[in-house]
């Protein structure tokens, strides 16, 4: 076969063209796809992400398989309990109280134990000198 | 090229959808057929073309216009798609005749060359998925849908020079696979 035959026999497959009843509904459900999720969404790839969440979740559990579903329930369990710093290193008590809430009282001591000390002392008030004719005064009264 | 193209994809960034269906309606039948080609399985293609719109449809927002039709971007998304496919099912096409592809040939007077052409084009049909993906999709979009070479170039990433020579290529390997499958 020629060249010119074959870019010939290429220009009739011009004549291929879709199911007009599965472009239809091809074009509606793609158009109904974007309207349910918002465009920002699209956007920001965290944001795609958390959208996707629930989905995995879902199909994790829809499938019903135990093992996956144990394991992922056990890493969310982790998850939370990290986050909440529960499983973090324990602080030492003191009498019951917990050394932080210690520390913040010592604190607040050592500021008034300033504040004090900043404080300017008064000094006793001198008696003024009197006159000879009031301590008379004073005396005949 | 889509009349008023630029304006419909500046809507469709903007969230319209019926902009995007317009440029859907203009694209679909070229990015359905070149898909179709490639895989050889009608009900394939529809889903490989129906998942092409739907990433563009999703992905619009992130689209910039380098001077390029629309289409040129539809065909990157088209031929990632079917290497996709490809990976996913690990089938590489299978035989498709033209009443499935719904091609129909004009009528002839002549009985027996429409029955030749019809062959010569089903063998042809046949014989694409057997070539590169490169050459097939060069040939696909240079003689089916006559797009000029360097919108061919821009979607398979290559220069003008080595788009045409993979033209040249793949012409002469189909006339080597044809010339095979003779004997």
């Amino acid at each position: 076969m020629t060249e010119d035959k074959i870019i010939k026999a290429f220009s009739q497959f011009k004549g291929i063209s879709p199911d007009k009843n599965y472009a239809l509904f091809s074009k509606n459900s793609i158009l109904e796809a974007r309207r349910i999720v918002p465009r920002e969404n699209f956007a920001n790839e965290s944001k795609r992400l958390i959208f996707a969440m629930p989905q995995f979740t879902k199909r994790i559990f829809a499938f019903n398989k135990l093992v996956p579903s144990l394991a992922f329930a056990a890493l969310l369990f982790a998850i939370i309990v990290s986050g909440t710093g529960l499983l973090g290193p324990k602080q030492p008590k003191i009498a019951g109280l917990n050394q932080s809430l210690v520390a913040e009282a010592k604190q607040i001591i050592e500021t008034i134990d300033y504040k004090l000390q900043e404080e300017p002392k008064t000094e006793p008030k001198r008696e003024e000198s009197k006159s000879i004719d009031e301590l008379l005064k004073e005396a005949t009264l | 090229m889509l009349e008023d193209e630029k304006n419909l994809i500046k809507k469709a960034k903007d969230g319209e959808s019926h902009a995007f269906g317009l440029l859907y309606d203009w694209y679909l039948p070229k990015i359905y057929r070149f898909v179709l080609l490639k895989v050889s399985h009608r009900e394939e293609a529809e889903d490989i073309t129906h998942q092409v719109f739907l990433k563009a449809w999703t992905g619009i927002a992130d689209y910039n216009h380098r001077g390029f039709p629309f289409g040129s971007w539809l065909y990157r998304i088209a031929r990632n798609s079917v290497i996709d496919h490809y990976r996913s099912s690990g089938r590489v096409g299978t035989e498709i005749s033209l009443e499935s592809a719904g091609i129909e040939l004009p009528d002839s007077e002549n009985k027996d060359s429409k029955i030749d052409s019809k062959l010569q084009l089903e063998v042809i049909m046949q014989s694409i998925p057997r070539l590169k993906e490169v050459e097939q999709d060069v040939l696909l979009m240079r003689f089916v849908d006559d797009m000029p070479h360097e919108e061919v170039a821009n979607v398979i990433g290559k220069s003008v020079g080595a788009t045409k020579l993979i033209q040249h290529r793949a012409i002469r390997n189909l006339k080597d696979i044809l010339k095979h499958d003779r004997r």
